[in-house]
């Protein structure tokens, strides 16, 4: 295989290191013969040894076995034998994945220590296959909900452009490792916008495929109908090579759907000519929203016309029920899986999870097969919009992230968050960069598309990407604690 | 029934005891939540809908 796909711009690191910023980049060096695996590893991992301690990305660092990866990989290629963009790229995995060799511990006293002993799961087996080289497992919030909780021992993940503020959750150890450069990608999992989030907050693209696209076998349940592992990288188009190993069938999934998988990559042309984009932007007028990440969406969208698309004004029917659908359907789900220890380990759960997963008990049977019904509601009204339109953009978020000390997100900010839509209606969703705060803190862009048509997303996202360089910026925090 | 009652009612059924602060969270967020799941009874059409719940007599 030959990598030919590099942009005109550098994706090289201005830190002393030089470290290649995407995986296309890195992936062009390994096969130039200007970079081995081996060095690209123990760039990484020198970047962990300065940066996980004021981050708080790892929960383990798997620093032998990825250097003995990285050596078959650089033997691999040296041998002629070419796994793909991946193979001999440095990645994490957040902590509620089975990973051999790693544990899980989904950041919970809580969790059982034997469920890292079923081995790989599907999508671990997978990166690992295409010659991924796995650095370590990383953070999340405890279950993939809340909020950091310092009280149970577990690292807080911080910003990588302001460590006083939060990552967004819950993905969010995948989120700053990715945006600070000690792992050039990686998964999270993404149940209410546990990918997208992190992903707007961190300054990187995070994408939730469809329902169903990857196998979530061997990931620890948050919500059964709304979880999804997705890609977190610092572009759409490393987005689209990972997806491309990520997706296809495992029956192991009961939600797996087999359906063929898409060239994800070969659909990256870099323009929109065609393309009917619906906008809505009504959420930028409420009270809420912060004015300067109102002015960078405003914005955002204007490129997507200058790439060539056709945009339509369009408003995204049930907003309001669908996030309602979203969050208290997962929590009732939450609460099923929880209830048992709960009732005899309450305070082993972290406060931000109690709060949390609690009010799953206060959803009925009767309100739960509502939700359900009003989901099939909406993906009908959904499915008739997207006859008028190819894919819908709006913001991932209305804020930028808060500090992490005084914070309160679940009375404050989740409010203004505007991902779970879509994991009600399952629908393929990216959050990509679209500039920063006065402060330097990163939001992100959204766009969404129709059932399995993860390629137009992410041909949307790639052009977008094509004419801006937020995807590309690099934190002067991390940058100083390098020098 | 007042959100007092009903939380204290709910958990007790789910075996959960809470500590007083956090009880006192629950029954504060309890109204909005109920609102938001009963507004979902409100929307047009699900009378004639399945819900999105499927079981398969197989494995």
């Amino acid at each position: 295989m030959t990598v030919t796909e590099t942009t005109s711009r550098p994706e090289i690191s201005t830190a002393p290191d030089a470290l290649p910023l995407t995986i296309t980049a890195a992936a062009a060096a390994l096969r130039a013969g200007t970079l081995t695996s081996v060095e690209l590893t123990r760039a990484v991992l020198a970047r962990a040894d300065k940066l996980d301690g004021k981050l708080g990305t790892y929960l383990t660092r798997m620093d032998a076995t990825a250097l003995e990866a990285a050596a078959t990989a650089d033997a691999e290629l040296a041998a002629g034998t070419d796994k793909g963009v991946l193979h001999g790229i440095p990645l994490g995995v957040k902590d509620i994945i089975a990973t051999d060799g790693a544990g899980t511990t989904a950041q919970s006293l809580i969790m059982d220590p034997a469920f890292g002993e079923m081995g790989d799961a599907p999508v671990v087996a997978r990166l690992r296959s295409a010659g991924g080289v796995l650095v370590g497992k990383a953070t999340t919030m405890e279950y993939a909900i809340g909020e950091p909780d310092p009280s149970k021992g577990f690292p807080t993940p911080r910003n990588p452009f302001d460590p006083a503020y939060w990552t967004g959750g819950s993905s969010s150890g995948t989120g700053n490792g990715v945006a600070a450069g000690l792992f050039l990608g990686g998964l999270g999992t993404d149940t209410g916008g546990s990918v997208r989030l992190p992903a707007a907050w961190c300054g990187i693209s995070g994408l939730k495929q469809t329902f169903g696209r990857v196998p979530k076998y061997g990931c620890v349940p948050l919500g059964y109908t709304y979880d999804h592992i997705g890609p977190m990288t610092r572009s759409a188009r490393d987005c689209a090579h990972l997806l491309a190993v990520l997706a296809g069938h495992d029956d192991r999934d009961a939600t797996s759907v087999d359906v063929p998988v898409d060239d994800y990559v070969g659909a990256l042309t870099g323009d929109l000519s065609g393309l009917r984009i619906g906008v809505d932007l009504s959420m930028l007028d409420l009270p809420v929203t912060d004015p300067d990440l109102a002015a960078l969406a405003r914005a955002a969208v204007r490129v997507l016309a200058d790439a060539g698309a056709t945009l339509v004004e369009v408003t995204l029917p049930y907003y309001a029920e669908l996030t309602t659908a979203t969050m208290s359907g997962f929590l009732a789900e939450a609460f099923m899986y929880h209830r048992g220890d709960m009732r005899e380990r309450w305070t082993d759960y972290g406060k931000p999870t109690r709060k949390a997963v609690g009010q799953g008990a206060l959803v009925t049977g009767a309100d739960y097969a509502q939700i359900q019904r009003v989901r099939r509601v909406g993906v009908r009204a959904m499915a008739e919009l997207m006859t008028e339109v190819d894919l819908i953009v709006n913001p991932a978020t209305l804020v930028f992230a808060p500090r992490l000390d005084g914070m309160n997100f679940f009375e404050n900010e989740v409010g203004a968050i505007c991902t779970p839509y879509w994991n009600a209606l399952g629908l393929p969703a990216i959050s990509i960069p679209m500039g920063s705060s006065p402060i330097g803190l990163p939001a992100g862009l959204q766009l969404a598309g129709r059932p399995f048509d993860e390629a137009t997303v992410l041909r949307a996202a790639d052009a977008f990407q094509l004419r801006t360089t937020h995807h590309l910026t690099e934190s002067e925090f991390v940058k100083e604690t390098l020098a | 029934m007042n959100a007092e009652t009903t939380v204290s009612v709910l958990f007790e059924a789910a075996g959960i005891t809470v500590p007083p602060d956090e009880f006192d969270y629950f029954v504060k967020v309890y109204p909005a939540l109920r609102a938001g799941l009963d507004a979902l009874y409100e929307v047009p059409m699900t009378k004639e809908e399945e819900p999105q719940l499927v079981f398969s007599p197989y494995l």
